[in-house]
């Protein structure tokens, strides 16, 4: 057992505020690295030591295992926690880490090294009877070898590009006989797109969900998981907003999910924090998309039914405690529901175009039970270049209907004022009916968009606040001499 | 007063009445009366069926307001988006929102376009966005080229009246 005395957090905003939070409470020292453009932010203060890393790119800065790797050794670091994205997935770094006598708050690197690689993964799991999504992706690409393959799959079939993506070359099959005119489509949309005319075929999931289960392991063998989330909900394969439990589950499709991710855990003796992605049809069948080596931004609703903090799971099982999470307080079922919503700077009703200004105003709600784990704050200035997502806003309730409406008062008493944001599509989502009565998809925002888009705030609104903030009185006529602020017949 | 609201609308507005209390004003003919409070950042106004509590922010250009997750600016309209008696907004110089790459340009000189049509496409963070007329005119000058990369700000297109 070592103990951890001093940690660095080789990420930024949200989420090393969130780690040196967990280091706090257990007396931790912490360390953080920032860019230059990250200079002001909340993390940077929080952590008892800060070294600016120069430089203007990712690459220069984040990305810099070296560099941060040096810091650490410098200032007697213990322990580096990744957080998620950047180097978090890293197999070298990891391996880096360990190498120069440090703890590594993750996995082993050839766990990382092993998921990261879809094909690599597939090799691995196929023979522990993992469902994969049924499909064919070789070589022979006769129509008539492929129709008999097709059979075998099933409908409804996906045609795709075994080049590219991004719906080009890719044909819906919903009856046999449009099999081989979809099939001649698909070949010269793909041809035409990528110059290249081979194709995959795939079953095609009707109303597909995106349901995950957080995972863990310690040093010892042993693993425990903490139940799934549903992150159906996404745009352009981003999360937008994710729950705990899955709503419309029964307890056996919830058994086989947990199942088939303990299963995985243990046949690579998997350490600490991890997720295991699943898509799963309208039948309830699910089929195992992608393993995620890490802790994961959603993380803070598995945290709320669990009654868990993950990240100080993840310290202890760094530190090779045998299974913390029998030491420390949780849920042994799920307790009540969690939602998550991530808070971006963009403006839905303009095709998402991300936005920028400074944030002159900002606001949290006070009703019970609202998390808010925020990289900007009032005064800080957010950037194109910079990644858009501004915070994280969680609520926990009894049920998932209390949460829903806790959710969407909580955002509606959220105020951030300086550039538009997505919270009204974030209400609206949560507002749809559709989405109260579970009817959750992976094409939800998709299927509903037009709906999603705002009304306006009424221009009476506007109008008033305008008003008011620049008129005293009706009575007094020069309350300025600005010519542009007066309240008379003055045209232009 | 005329204003102009998100750059995009604009408003005929007349202040009726107001005191520390009340205000009464009309905006495009409709009249609207509200008893209010105010605070610091906000105001709390009650008409005869709801309370809304509006969130603001005023500089000497324009001011900000909040209300529930929606952000809209309002300023006093200038004679440079204005046009007497014209009741669309006017806007000739299209510039680039953000860093990118110019994918695709979809019109050419002196075309005529309407408002809402798509002028050209920026290719930033591993999307296209299209980038709209503001107004019904005519193209007079393309100051970019399909693949140029541009800076926020950095004028693209160039439009004039019909």
């Amino acid at each position: 057992m070592k103990k951890i005395k001093k940690l660095l957090v080789a990420n930024r905003g949200e989420i090393a505020s969130r780690v040196f939070a967990t280091c706090r409470e257990l007396g931790i020292s912490t360390v953080a690295i920032y860019s230059k453009y990250d200079a002001p932010l909340l993390f940077v203060k929080e952590a008892d030591e800060a070294i600016l890393l120069e430089g203007e790119t990712l690459k220069e800065t984040y990305l810099n295992s070296d560099r941060i790797l040096n810091i650490a050794k410098k200032l007697n670091v213990d322990a580096i926690h990744p957080g998620y994205g950047f180097l978090s997935e890293n197999a070298q770094f990891a391996e880096n880490v360990l190498n120069a006598g440090l703890i590594f708050i993750g996995p082993k690197a050839k766990n990382i090294s092993s998921m990261g690689n879809k094909s690599e993964s597939k090799f691995f799991l196929k023979p522990l009877g993992v469902p994969f999504i049924p499909g064919y992706f070789g070589k022979e690409q006769d129509i008539n070898f492929l129709r008999d393959e097709a059979k075998k799959i099933g409908l409804p079939l996906l045609i795709k590009a075994a080049a590219g993506g991004g719906g080009k070359g890719m044909k819906i099959v919903e009856n046999w006989n449009e099999f081989d005119q979809k099939f001649e489509e698909a070949k010269a949309e793909s041809l035409k797109s990528f110059g290249d005319d081979h194709l995959m075929l795939e079953k095609y999931l009707v109303n597909p969900r995106h349901i995950e289960v957080q995972v863990f392991g310690d040093e010892h063998g042993n693993a425990i998981h903490f139940h799934e989330r549903d992150c159906s909900l996404q745009r352009r394969h981003q999360k937008v907003v994710e729950e705990a439990p899955a709503p419309g589950l029964t307890q056996q499709q919830r058994d086989a999910l947990f199942a088939d991710a303990l299963k995985i855990v243990n046949a690579m003796k998997y350490e600490n924090a991890g997720t295991m992605e699943f898509i799963m049809d309208d039948k309830g069948v699910h089929y195992f998309l992608e393993m995620n080596t890490r802790l994961q931004v959603e993380h803070p609703v598995s945290e709320a039914i669990n009654g868990v903090d993950l990240v100080k799971l993840q310290i202890k099982v760094a530190e090779g405690e045998i299974k913390p999470w029998e030491k420390i307080h949780r849920f042994e079922a799920p307790h009540g529901h969690s939602i998550e919503v991530r808070v971006y700077a963009e403006d839905p009703e303009n095709n998402f175009m991300p936005t920028s200004g400074k944030i002159k105003l900002l606001k949290f709600s006070t009703i019970k039970n609202v998390r808010y784990d925020f990289s900007y704050f009032q005064g800080d200035q957010i950037t194109v270049n910079f990644d858009p997502m501004i915070g994280k806003v969680i609520v926990w309730a009894e049920t998932r209907q209390d949460a829903i409406h806790k959710l969407i008062a909580a955002l509606k008493e959220t105020v951030i004022l300086g550039f538009k944001t997505n919270i009204s599509f974030l209400i609206a989502c949560l507002s749809k009916k559709e989405f109260q009565q579970g009817l959750v998809s992976t094409f939800f925002i998709q299927k509903h968009h037009d709906n999603l888009m705002n009304q306006e705030m009424p221009n009476e609104l506007v109008v008033a606040g305008y008003l008011l903030s620049r008129f005293k009185s009706s009575s007094s006529l020069d309350t300025t001499n600005d010519p542009w602020l007066g309240l008379d017949n003055f045209r232009i | 007063m005329k204003l102009i609201l998100n750059n995009d609308v604009f408003l005929e507005v007349n202040l009726n009445s107001l005191n520390e209390d009340n205000i009464s004003f009309e905006c495009n003919g409709k009249v609207f009366n509200y008893s209010f409070i105010k605070t610091d950042s906000s105001f709390k106004l009650k008409s005869l069926d709801k309370v809304e509590t509006i969130i603001f922010s005023s500089s000497r250009e324009m001011t900000e307001i909040f209300h529930q997750g929606k952000y809209s600016q309002i300023k006093i309209a200038s004679h440079t988006n204005l046009n007497a008696n014209d009741e669309k907004i006017q806007q000739y110089e299209y510039s680039s929102p953000m860093p990118g790459k110019i994918s695709k340009i979809a019109i050419s000189i002196n075309q005529k376009i309407k408002k809402g049509d798509v002028l050209l496409y920026l290719e930033a963070m591993k999307i296209e966005h299209p980038i709209k007329s503001k107004m019904d005119g005519e193209i007079e000058s393309i100051v970019t080229n399909v693949g140029d990369q541009v800076d926020q700000g950095q004028l693209l297109i160039k439009l004039k009246k019909l």
